[in-house]
């Protein structure tokens, strides 16, 4: 009987990790958004070439309309993207890296088991609104994105400043 | 002897059914776009069914050494032919929650075969299943929250590694399944990699330092429990990481004594090694 007791353990010790993340997940619910829009892009197909040209000052100056990209302002207090053409993105009120209320986009991709002959769509590379320990799924890249590359998604910036403004742009 | 227990008869019935898991797989992903969908499933999920049931026939008949074949074909293809019809009628895409399914049902089938046939290769199955179901269920359920942990697959393994090793300690005292070597090796290997991969790979510098201490630590109860246990496994695998984790912290040398370091470093390294060497040896003879 003595010897049951293992087994018990070996079972139990996973059920209580499983459990913890049920807890975690029910129990700690926040929400959060930041304060600041910020710009996107997403290319038809990642080259280096286009990628030089999603930096802010080249973006506005010296875009490349050979390079196929969707350009969007994601708005933080709603929650949703919106379309915009290259030019209506106010490249000078971008900023890199994290945002000035502390928020950071970064990726939490869902990686499905390889199985060789299954096609692309369960590969996701979304985006993930981080700061501190909170993060919150955003962004999910669809399938006619070419989602199964996580370098088709560009950060442009933080827009500061202006975000009523650019918000607001028919 | 037997004629079921003859370890030819064995090696030639997984050499086969690994055989046909491979024919099967080529086939399916060579003429994938070519198939139509009933075909495909009845290739898949069907071929995982059709081998269980055999399986279960040969059991019956007492072909014993056969039927473990035909359950691992089906063990191994059955979540690829799930994943194939949930792939065709799931009508949701949320991969982690077909991860979660697969590995539910795989884990559900090999059990109650378990329950009502007790066998070695269902204790296998339902250990291989679980530790899937235990992941992907985690993965599934954080997801859902927006509470970012970090390391949280160290410490899926990290727990896999301490059931793996209760369990292990469970099935060796019973003596009925000889399933307690590899439990004891997979247990180790998981504990030391979750616990060096918290430490910081690479020379250590960008870990949890109160891990890298931990780790010395998980080293040494490998060790330790090699005798009392009786496990090769946990000695070999303990000898492994005490000459990473050596080697990994001589690199201190480097920073220390500069263009010297690496030369003390190679020293130091060659030392220790012929000191785990004959740590092996001693503790090799107690197990014996």
């Amino acid at each position: 009987m003595k010897k049951n007791y293992f087994l018990y353990l070996a079972i139990l010790v996973p059920l209580v990790m499983m459990s913890a993340a049920i807890i975690s997940t029910l129990f700690f619910k926040k929400e959060q958004h930041s304060q600041y829009d910020f710009a996107y892009a997403v290319l038809k197909q990642y080259t280096k070439h286009c990628d030089r040209f999603l930096d802010p000052i080249l973006l506005v100056a010296q875009w490349d309309n050979t390079c196929e990209a969707s350009f969007y302002i994601y708005d933080s207090k709603r929650n949703t993207s919106r379309l915009v053409t290259h030019d209506q993105i106010p490249a000078h009120l971008l900023i890199s890296g994290v945002s000035p209320d502390g928020y950071n986009i970064e990726v939490c991709g869902v990686t499905f088991p390889e199985i060789f002959w299954l096609d692309d769509k369960y590969y996701h590379w979304n985006r993930c609104l981080v700061r501190g320990n909170f993060q919150k799924r955003m962004i999910k890249l669809q399938q006619d994105q070419v989602s199964s590359s996580p370098n088709n998604f560009v950060f442009l910036g933080w827009i500061v400043n202006a975000s009523q403004n650019v918000r607001n742009a028919p | 002897m037997n004629f079921n227990q003859l370890p030819i008869l064995k090696i030639f019935n997984y050499i086969g059914c690994a055989l046909i898991f491979f024919g099967i797989a080529f086939f399916i992903s060579i003429n994938w776009a070519a198939l139509n969908d009933s075909v495909k499933i009845f290739s898949t999920f069907g071929a995982a069914v059709t081998a269980y049931f055999v399986g279960m026939l040969l059991h019956l008949a007492k072909k014993e050494a056969v039927s473990s074949a035909f359950f691992m074909l089906s063990a191994l293809v059955l979540p690829i032919g799930l994943y194939v019809v949930l792939d065709l009628y799931g009508q949701s895409a949320d991969a982690l929650k077909i991860n979660v399914i697969v590995s539910a049902i795989c884990l559900a089938v090999f059990l109650s075969s378990h329950l009502f046939l007790p066998r070695t290769i269902f204790v296998l199955f339902v250990v291989i299943f679980g530790s899937f179901f235990f992941i992907d269920f985690i993965d599934f359920t954080l997801d859902r929250g927006n509470i970012l942990l970090r390391n949280v697959s160290e410490y899926e393994f990290l727990i896999l590694g301490v059931s793996y090793i209760l369990l292990g300690y469970y099935i060796a005292l019973d003596k009925i399944y000889p399933l307690s070597g590899p439990l004891y090796f997979f247990g180790s290997i998981f504990i030391l990699s979750s616990s060096y991969s918290l430490g910081g790979l690479y020379c250590q510098t960008s870990g949890i330092s109160m891990w890298q201490i931990i780790t010395a630590l998980l080293i040494f109860c490998a060790f330790m429990l090699s005798v009392p246990l009786k496990s090769k496994s946990f000695l070999y695998v303990g000898a492994i990481f005490l000459t990473g984790y050596l080697i990994d912290m001589s690199t201190r040398f480097s920073q220390i004594f500069g263009h010297y370091g690496w030369p003390l470093m190679l020293v130091f390294a060659g030392f220790i090694l012929m000191l785990i060497g004959y740590l092996i040896y001693y503790i090799h003879h107690k197990i014996n």
